[in-house]
């Protein structure tokens, strides 16, 4: 008989249950099913405890709906232990109380808890999470000037979150340079998981994200129409109906009106202080300011700022005017509506409304949430990257920490580096096999012939659309043909959140003194050939960033400068690579670049293992015996050999902490890919890049 | 260096891991898998492949060398006598003198070949191969209390164990059958036939059973000769050296049964000797069994104490419509799904725990026919599930009770 301890929150309690506590524990890495989810350890169901004094001081009376305790329903540590052993760290969140008869009412018999473990508590609350919430305090109160941007342009990903990358976004003002200002920013990936981690209360730990390569992937954040979410607090619409400030005489200094409201007043974000009579502006930009009146006392009104210079229109109306105009306005300036009319009048009836008219720009306030897609969250990040990378992920609850890998062994400037799969790390449980139950050793014969790896088009990216026709193997996929064995047709795996982003060769832009003509990434989704003034909404891009090399991506014309410019470059294949940078690529079929270099694929690289796994793939379900200090020791990064062959543990499931018997585990055989399965490899035939501007 | 740690014994039981223990070379490479390639040495063909991880590596780094441990009993137990489809070898066709038992050994050997991750980060041949001795494996089981290895049974020389269960005598009458095996791996030519008459006077006869003419003498081939009075009987005189030959009948209280070399005047034995009592017995009135016992060899043993033949059958009903104008003879009701099967109860006479021993190998065994006086052909049986008890202190013996159903069912009619 084993102790069994659970405690939440750190108080120890007692659980209702008879012998073994009531809650088996599911271990899991992934569904072996189906790659590429992110899944964890889990309770299979809630935990029931008493009503004690100790889970009261927990939970609160709950029952009693004048008791007010905020943080009954709060995510909590929880922990059990079996013999001293912890065998769960995870959360705990209140699901249910049962209330019975109290003296003057209802009074809780019993508290039901979930038990959320390992992955879970930070995924749920990454699904709440949008990238904006992470990003937005990257750069506070800055303008998106020239000399900022120039200041920007060579990031380094050790020391900055954010930075700038030369991508074509639209037009640039001048066909054959570009000005600092129509850079593109960007995060950092391993920053934005840092933080996103951070924010959900877990330290993000990752070799890969810590490489060379794995810290220069980097997520576009190309100027966009910002969401009227943001705008819709910046607007200001006040009105009054009969204004009774003096003017001044016209032709003297105008009279700032102070418009009280009185007829209709819309000042979201209280920028507009009546007493003063100023709007503040907040965020850098263009607005479109609007004023009138009634033209009958032949008042003349102006927008100014406090200094009585103009900022918008200055008119002498006519009758009944409402005019608007766009302007451009910068963070702080105080703008005031100012009249002046005949000796002896007021301002009568006055209206003056400013809103905000934003396309992100030069001069604009930066603030790198407003550059992001209202529907951009972290959850969907994550998988994203997942889908790219092949990552898994193990969370150690006690500790706080996350760590994600590539699954397996993969290769990077050469060198080969361990995955999340730990080739070092081999327990033998041959002895620990339940002989006497019957195991499953499954083949997987349902997967389809083909299994598909491939990156979405963005919607209406006629460059990329342009490309790819009718080809059955879109730009940047790949396949990989398992045999005539399996059934028919192709399933596979599209990559979530982000989308592909295709390359053209920017000559006009080329610098005479440039080895190579520079290659940059296209965003404007209309086709290059057509003029494009402003900047559309684009779905998620990642990239990798190259940032100054001296040249090796080419040399740009600068605005301003004859100097040969090394631009900020950024790409998901360098098609300019002739072997010397060894970048990697984000095409997941194998690359030959314009200077005959082939570079290996996301498929070869992060994939490979695993389709080789599902190809030859056996699924054990066994029967091992798992004791406490077996759970406390758990790695489902190590490989556990059953009679000389290596397997990958996937799923221990409802482990019941204390009990004796054993456990029901998912093992998948490890499989590696051999030379001749490289032949099963499908590329696309197309290549990511545009050759005439 | 590569190596192959430990392998598996000259000789083996199929029964234990029949394994090895491999060593890659030290190298900077990273060994992943080691494909162990198990080869039939009769014919140097593959008859299996093992992909193995490997267990542990050693050394400082960047060199490691690489151990992978890859166990095959279970390979070549499947290609080891019994199987479902037919009759063991050792189950000697009546009229024959000896037979080889081919399928009870299977001599192997291993290439093991190691893959590393290239430079594509694929698995790729490592270039290296080891190959292991031959070993012989036997379906010889031999229990946890036992001995694990098989010199007993093959040595090269002193006196070999038969693959029989031992018993301080095997019961048996005239005109019963008997199959002795033995793993045949000396010069055997001879077999010696030693008895002792009712009356005490104790006689010898010789065997040519051209052994040597039939196998190779180290070949490790499990050999079967006919050493049942049945057997032996049915051998005219000039089958015999000097064309002596002993009848075996009732004036036969027991005989022993061993193998050696030589002829009379030079005979030396190479393995022990099967003592066999004669018994009185009235012919077609018993149940004879001859089963697979544990060292893949055959045990029998006559049931004639008390033999009760059983059939039952069982059907489940259906009815039709009566047709009409009504018949008198149609049938409403009649049987479906028929099937009869014949059997018998059977009990032993009090035996001695020995022999009680000795026949409890019934329950276990896979493989069990019925001999019939003078018929040509094993009948197969199958022992029903249960439970004997083999001594009690409290009685001066056992009486042993089986049930026995034929393999095959009643060939029945169906509507």
């Amino acid at each position: 008989m084993s102790n069994v301890v659970v405690k939440i929150d750190g108080v120890s309690l007692p659980y209702t249950g008879a012998n073994d506590l009531p809650v088996g524990i599911t271990y899991a890495i992934d569904d072996p099913d189906a790659p590429g989810t992110v899944s964890g350890t889990r309770g299979e169901r809630n935990i029931v405890i008493p009503a004690t004094k100790e889970a009261q001081g927990i939970y609160g009376e709950f029952v009693q709906g004048g008791r007010w305790k905020p943080s009954a329903r709060h995510r909590k540590p929880a922990r059990i232990e079996v013999d001293g052993l912890p065998v769960f760290r995870g959360t705990a969140q209140l699901a249910e109380v049962n209330g019975g008869a109290g003296v003057s009412g209802r009074a809780p018999v019993g508290y039901k808890a979930a038990l959320i473990g390992n992955n879970g508590a930070w995924f749920a609350a990454f699904q709440a999470m949008k990238l904006s919430d992470v990003v937005h305090t990257y750069v506070e109160g800055e303008d998106f000037t020239e000399v900022w941007a120039a200041a920007h342009v060579d990031a380094d990903p050790d020391a900055d979150k954010y930075g700038l990358i030369l991508a074509k976004l639209r037009d640039f003002e001048t066909a054959t340079e570009v000005k600092y200002s129509e850079h593109t920013l960007f995060v950092f990936v391993r920053a934005v998981l840092r933080d996103a981690f951070a924010a959900a209360g877990y330290t993000f730990q990752s070799d890969y994200f810590d490489s060379e390569e794995g810290k220069r992937w980097i997520h576009a954040l190309p100027a966009r129409p910002i969401s009227e979410d943001f705008t819709a607090g910046l607007v200001l619409y006040m009105e009054d109906e009969n204004n009774t400030t003096p003017l001044s005489t016209l032709g003297g200094a105008p009279t700032l009106i102070k418009i009280q409201g009185t007829a209709s007043a819309n000042n979201a974000g209280l920028f507009y202080d009546p007493l003063t009579g100023f709007y503040t502006v907040q965020f850098s930009g263009h607005y479109t300011l609007t004023y009138g009146g009634s033209g009958d006392e032949n008042n003349a009104y102006f927008v100014l700022d406090d200094a009585l210079n103009n900022v918008g229109l200055i008119s002498w109306p006519l009758g009944e005017v409402k005019q608007s105009v766009t302007v451009f306005l910068t963070q702080g300036q105080l703008i005031g509506l100012y009249g002046g009319g005949p000796i002896g009048a007021t301002a009568k009836r006055s209206l003056f409304a400013i809103t905000p008219a934003f396309e992100f720009g030069e001069n604009y306030t930066i603030d790198l949430g407003l550059l992001c897609g209202p529907d951009w969250t972290l959850d969907q990040f994550y998988l994203g990257l997942v889908a790219v990378f092949n990552l898994q992920t193990t969370t150690d609850n006690d500790a706080g920490v996350v760590r994600c890998e590539p699954s397996d062994a993969y290769r990077t400037a050469g060198t080969r580096v361990q995955g999340f799969y730990l080739e070092n790390d081999r327990e033998d449980i041959t002895g620990r096999v339940d002989l006497g139950r019957v195991a499953a050793y499954k083949a997987d014969y349902k997967m389809k012939q083909y299994y598909g790896l491939e990156w979405a088009t963005d919607s209406g990216d006629e460059n990329a659309e342009a490309l790819e026709q009718t080809a059955k193997i879109k730009t940047y996929g790949a396949r990989y043909d398992f045999g005539v064995e399996f059934a028919e047709g192709e399933d596979g795996r599209t990559v979530p959140y982000f989308v592909k982003t295709v390359h053209y060769k920017a000559d006009n832009l080329r610098h005479p003194d440039s080895g190579v003509t520079p290659q940059l990434p296209i965003f404007q989704k209309a086709l290059l050939s057509s003029a494009v003034t402003k900047a559309v909404e684009t779905e998620p891009r990642l990239l990798y960033y190259a940032g100054r090399r001296g040249g090796a991506d080419g040399y740009v014309r600068v605005a301003g400068s004859v100097t040969p410019y090394d631009y900020p470059a950024a790409f998901m294949v360098n098609y300019n690579d002739d072997g010397t940078q060894a970048d990697p690529s984000l095409s997941f079929a194998m690359e030959t670049t314009d200077l005959g270099h082939t570079v290996d694929g996301l498929l070869i690289r992060f994939h490979f293992q695993e389709l080789a796994r599902r190809q030859r793939g056996t699924l054990a379900e066994e029967w091992v015996f798992w004791r406490a200090h077996h759970i406390m020791n758990l790695s489902f990064r190590r490989k556990y050999l059953i009679n000389g062959a290596a397997w990958l543990l996937k799923r221990i499931e409802t482990w019941v902490p204390g009990a004796s018997g054993a456990t029901k585990t998912i093992l998948q055989r490890d499989e590696a890919p051999t030379v001749d399965d490289t032949l099963n490899i499908v590329n696309t035939a197309l290549r990511g890049i545009i050759t005439n501007e | 260096m590569a190596s192959i740690v430990s392998q598996p014994a000259t000789v083996v039981s199929a029964h234990r891991p029949v394994e090895y223990l491999v060593d890659s070379d030290t190298t900077a490479s990273v060994i992943e898998k080691a494909v162990i390639t198990v080869y039939d040495a009769a014919f140097d063909s593959v008859i299996g492949t093992y992909r193995q991880d490997w267990e542990r590596r050693a050394g400082s780094g960047p060199a490691y060398s690489y151990r992978f441990r890859c166990d095959i009993a279970g390979l070549v137990r499947s290609l080891l006598a019994p199987f479902s489809s037919e009759r063991s070898e050792v189950f000697l066709p009546f009229g024959t003198k000896t037979a080889l038992a081919a399928k009870n050994s299977l001599s192997v050997y291993a290439k093991i070949r190691f893959l590393y991750r290239n430079l594509q980060n694929t698995l790729d041949d490592f270039g290296v191969e080891l190959t292991s001795n031959t070993t012989t494996v036997f379906n010889v089981a031999q229990q946890h209390r036992e001995l694990q290895t098989l010199s007993p049974y093959i040595a090269a020389s002193g006196r070999l164990l038969m693959l029989d269960a031992p018993t301080r005598g095997i019961p048996v009458a005239e005109g019963e059958a008997y199959s002795l095996a033995f793993v045949c791996n000396t010069n055997i030519t001879t077999m010696r036939l030693r008895v002792v008459q009712t009356n005490g006077v104790e006689d010898v006869a010789y065997l040519d059973t051209q052994l040597s003419g039939i196998v190779t003498n180290t070949n490790k081939r499990v050999q079967v000769v006919g050493v049942g009075p049945r057997n032996l009987n049915a051998i005219p005189d000039t089958g015999w050296l000097d064309n002596f030959n002993i009848l075996l009948d009732a004036g036969i209280r027991e005989y022993r049964i061993d193998f050696g070399s030589g002829d009379a005047a030079t005979y030396t034995a190479l393995t022990g000797a099967a003592r066999f009592v004669m018994q009185d017995t009235c012919e077609g009135t018993n149940i004879r069994l001859h089963w697979l016992n544990t060292r893949g060899g055959v045990d029998a043993f006559s049931f004639d104490a008390i033999r009760i033949e059983e059939t039952e059958g069982k059907s489940a009903d259906a009815v039709r419509a009566l047709p009409w104008p009504h018949d008198r003879e149609a049938k409403r009701m009649f049987k479906t799904g028929t099937e009869q099967r014949d059997g018998w109860r059977v009990e032993t006479r009090i035996i001695s725990a020995d022999q009680a021993r000795y026949v409890a190998g019934l329950l276990g065994a896979v493989e069990v026919y019925m001999e019939t006086p003078y018929e040509q052909f094993y009948t197969p049986v199958y022992i029903v599930d249960g439970k004997i008890e083999i001594d009690d202190s409290e009685k001066v013996g056992s009486i042993l009770k089986f049930q026995v159903l034929q393999s095959n069912e009643v060939i029945t009619h169906q509507m």
